[in-house]
């Protein structure tokens, strides 16, 4: 039995008088999948809060390939293997693309202020290194032609694919993808959605994924858990999941949602 | 006993007078989250207009003062802090440096070496008061403070700008529900803080300062680590961080020889070493809150 | 098949600033060229004041640890006097440790600094410009008190250097330096986390970067040059006073780095250094020109600094509502399409990733 590369059990997350997150567990098998769906305010975003140390948990514990992760700070977490992209856009907006793909180098280099300062050849090599894999994960992601440009240049779509460039740089264990296709039209999803799937076969990469986009979810994800209100109400294989009567009722209709690029985020 | 109950009472002289110059930043503060440096030069210029029209009529002039005040920070609203709407907060606050660079500029040839005086009711005139001989004007600083910041608190609460205004600086997206913009709201702010700004220029110029001069223009500064105390959004935090502040550089003050191990002159800067122990301590202040994250 | 010396930027800018600087002594007369020290001197400060905003940490609190530096060197280089105490060290000696005294002292306040926002920290650090007046104002075996302390020239090597030609070379020299290193750290993967704090210190965080760490890191290296450069103020006045180090010296660094152009640490903090120390100078030595400013104390009108910091404030509010670049974008922009247009199409020069205009969101 291999040791899943996340595992989060019995999460409790309580702002003030609301209980966001109530016992939640899963676990995400190395190279798998995982998506955590629910309708809006049922905590997915939390959940991705607590596994990069944003936001204290109350109870409860985060590991990572076996090892605990939960109660540090953020760039612990980050420095642990995890690498997550922001539902409302965490690219820096006085970067090119180039750069920001190079912040997400940033934890597997090593040169400091003296290195910097005195240009060291360590320091030049180093940078040479980075410049060439943010070249390679900008072509795999189809944003080659990108590079220098800032991302106030950019159309939605596009930043989005730079969000998701800059976290595989960081080379993560587990790559948390925080509404990967929201607010994209249907063909920018599509693309999006075949890019995380041949990076997941390609990689190996364990990824978790946050979504209101069904069809999106049932086509990519391995296994999927819901959430509504901080509550887990089920855990499975997607298509087993989608006919369970309490996620149904949940959603309160059908679970195949094609318009799901109009919809509001959380 | 004595020595300690005058010391007290003008420590919360002074003290009111920190708390209504500090309040008069929180205000900004508290509404657009930008720290309006050219405060100081709008206390200097509130109590100048005063100085200028107060052999006419002191209640007149203080009008005027106060209209005079009130209307170049709504301008200033208007053409330069509107004009940056969406920029980066910190760039908005240099900007009002430049501003209060233009201003004191403009003040220090008008008025250079010059002390005015406001002529104000209260004058040199000792009072009595639970057996302590006080200067008038320093009692008169304390009550009009007092009342000052009591208006300000009822208004806050009970009156429906008052409460579109707190929940503005609670959270933005609200307040526009409301049908209160922004915009509104932070025109309002400078407005308040305008008006705040020659009521404490006209008392400052009676205690502790002689008349008006120039040191008018930066003693807001001084009132800034009331307001850092306080907590930088707290209106209640401001006043009390002022009256911390006004009563421990007094009490220091009064008694340096027992603190002659601190320096000569240590009451001058009292108050920013306090600022600094608080921060050590506790970096959102007294009544301040800790950021929470929301990603 | 090379035809011709393809000159880029990258080889004849600094060939040309290397020349200008050796050459500049024969060019001025004393007076400007005394000027000119002092621009570059500030222009240290600034760049350190830069280093540090481009993490979004605003200080006002530079004048302090210039005076750290100034003071500290002065206790270090000179000998013991009447009233004084003194180390009598060698200046080059005196000048390494009065700069690390600086950073010290920078490291020290960290643990405050680190954990303040934007304004609050604003403010922290005013408070460090009074108090650190208040102790030169006391400590008066070490600082000489209100008096301040006096210099001899500094001395390095044998050669005493008390002319204004050497003083230029020696400062320009150091400042050569220093502005590479600050290059190079901007340049490099230090420069992109600091500005990636700027950008926001959660999304920096989940990216790896200590975020307290690192915004330590940059005030320790501000200081660090702030203190070389109030070191280098000592020795270039030949004296260290209390009413140097106040709160206009540390608005007019943070005016140099505005004007200038934030986004440029190097450059845009040079060319506010230069444009500050010397337009009061201009003002006054043109006073002619302008009927309402006094040449001199007894003239009617307004004297030169007055005006100067007017102009200051003015320019401030105009650079950065319509241009925040600041001047040395604005100067990029003009000489790139000045290039443009005389080259037709060609090869534009090749700028390295860090000095790419870093305007300020205009959203």
């Amino acid at each position: 039995m291999s040791t899943p590369d996340l595992a989060v059990a019995d999460l409790t997350v309580r702002f003030g008088g609301v209980t966001a997150l109530d016992h939640v567990s899963f676990d995400v098998m190395p190279g798998r999948i995982h998506a955590v769906i629910g309708p809006n305010g049922a905590g997915k975003s939390t959940v991705f809060n607590t596994i990069s140390n944003l936001v204290p948990l109350d109870e409860g514990s985060v590991h990572l390939a076996g090892v605990r992760i939960d109660g540090r700070s953020a760039h612990e977490s980050a420095a642990a293997g995890v690498g997550r992209t922001f539902q409302n856009l965490g690219l820096f907006s006085d970067m090119t693309v180039e750069e920001n793909l190079l912040l997400g180098t940033y934890l597997r280099g090593r040169a400091g202020w003296l290195a910097c300062a005195l240009r060291l050849p360590s320091a030049t090599r180093e940078a040479r290194r980075m410049r060439a894999e943010v070249s390679d994960v900008a072509a795999t992601v189809g944003i080659s032609d990108l590079l220098k440009q800032t991302q106030t240049s950019l159309s939605y779509g596009d930043r989005k694919r730079v969000e998701l460039a800059r976290a595989l740089c960081m080379r993560p264990t587990v790559l948390l993808l925080d509404e990967p296709v929201a607010g994209m039209n249907p063909l920018e999803s599509a693309t999006m959605t075949g890019t995380i799937r041949s990076i997941n076969e390609a990689l190996g990469l364990t990824t978790l994924l946050v979504e209101h986009d069904m069809n999106m979810v049932m086509s990519l994800a391995d296994t999927v858990t819901v959430l509504n209100f901080g509550r887990m109400i089920a855990d499975g294989p997607p298509d087993v999941v989608r006919k369970d009567p309490a996620v149904v009722e949940a959603y309160l209709g059908a679970p195949s949602d094609t318009d799901s690029s109009t919809k509001e985020h959380a | 006993m004595k020595e300690l109950a005058f010391f007290l009472l003008s420590g919360a002289a002074l003290g009111g007078l920190y708390g209504l110059l500090a309040l008069g930043f929180v205000v900004i503060y508290k509404a657009t989250h930008v720290l309006n440096f050219a405060h100081g030069s709008f206390v200097l210029l509130g109590a100048y207009v005063v100085a200028r029209f107060s052999s006419w009529s002191f209640w007149g002039a203080l009008a005027i003062g106060v209209l005079v005040t009130v209307v170049l920070a709504l301008l200033a609203e208007r053409l330069l802090i509107r004009t940056m709407a969406g920029r980066a907060v910190l760039s908005v606050t240099i900007m009002t440096v430049g501003l209060d660079i233009v201003l004191l500029t403009a003040a220090r040839t008008e008025i250079n070496t010059q002390l005015l005086p406001t002529r104000d009711p209260w004058g040199d005139k000792q009072v009595v008061l639970l057996g302590l001989v006080m200067p008038q004007a320093r009692l008169v600083a304390l009550l009009v403070s007092i009342v000052v910041a009591v208006s300000f608190f009822i208004w806050l609460r009970y009156s429906r700008w008052g409460l579109a205004f707190r929940a503005a600086t609670e959270k933005r997206e609200a307040a526009a529900l409301m049908g209160i913009g922004l915009g509104t709201l932070s025109a309002l702010a400078w407005a308040i803080a305008g008006a705040l700004a020659t009521v404490s220029g006209v008392l400052l110029a009676t205690y502790p300062y002689p008349g008006v001069n120039l040191d008018l223009g930066t003693i807001a500064l001084a009132a800034l680590p009331a307001a850092v105390i306080g907590g930088l959004e707290s209106a209640p935090g401001a006043i009390i961080g002022g009256l911390i502040v006004g009563i421990g550089q007094i009490l220091v003050q009064g008694y340096q020889e027992y603190l002659t191990w601190l320096g000569a002159g240590f009451h001058e800067v009292f108050t920013f070493g306090l600022m600094l122990l608080v921060l050590l301590v506790r970096p959102q202040g007294l009544f301040g809150q800790k950021e929470i994250v929301r990603a | 098949m090379r035809d011709q010396l393809r000159l880029s930027s990258s080889t004849v800018v600094p060939a040309a600033v290397v020349l200008i600087l050796v050459l500049l002594p024969f060019v001025l007369d004393d007076g400007w060229l005394t000027v000119s020290t002092l621009a570059l001197v500030l222009g240290i400060a600034a760049i350190g004041l830069s280093l540090l905003y481009s993490t979004g940490q605003l200080s006002l609190g530079h004048a302090f640890f210039m005076a750290i530096g100034g003071y500290s060197y002065g206790f270090l280089a000179a000998p013991s006097g009447e009233d004084v105490l003194g180390l009598g060290l060698p200046a080059p000696v005196a000048l390494v440790i009065a700069v690390a005294t600086a950073g010290f002292c920078g490291l020290l306040f960290s643990p405050i600094g680190s954990r303040l926002g934007g304004l609050p920290l604003a403010v922290a650090t005013l408070g460090l410009v009074f108090l650190g007046h208040h102790i030169a104002l006391n400590a008066g075996p070490v600082t000489g008190g209100a008096r301040g302390r006096l210099l001899e020239p500094i001395g390095l090597g044998g050669l005493v250097l008390d002319d204004s030609r050497s003083l230029w070379w020696l400062v320009a020299a150091v400042t050569a330096v220093v502005a590479l290193l600050a290059h190079r750290l901007m340049s490099g993967r230090v420069g992109l986390s600091l500005r990636a704090l700027h950008g926001g210190e959660l999304f920096a965080g989940t990216m790896g970067i200590d975020v307290r760490r690192r915004k330590a890191g940059a005030f320790v290296v501000s200081s660090m040059y702030a203190g070389l450069s109030g070191a280098l103020f000592s020795v270039v006045s030949g004296a260290v006073v209390p009413e140097t180090f106040d709160l206009t010296l540390s608005l007019n660094i943070l005016i140099m780095i505005v004007l200038g152009g934030t986004g440029l640490v190097v450059v845009g903090s040079l060319v506010g250094a230069v444009l500050i120390t010397v337009l009061p100078e201009l003002l006054r030595e043109y006073a002619g020109l302008f009927p309402f400013i006094a040449p001199d104390a007894l003239s009617e009108g307004i004297s030169p600094s007055s005006a100067a910091q007017f102009v200051y404030g003015v320019a401030v509010i105009a650079i950065l509502i319509a241009e925040p670049g600041g001047l040395a974008v604005l100067a990029q922009r003009a000489g790139r399409s000045v290039r443009r247009r005389l080259r037709g199409d060609e090869h534009d020069t090749v700028v390295p990733i860090a000095d790419h205009p870093l305007e300020r969101n205009h959203t």
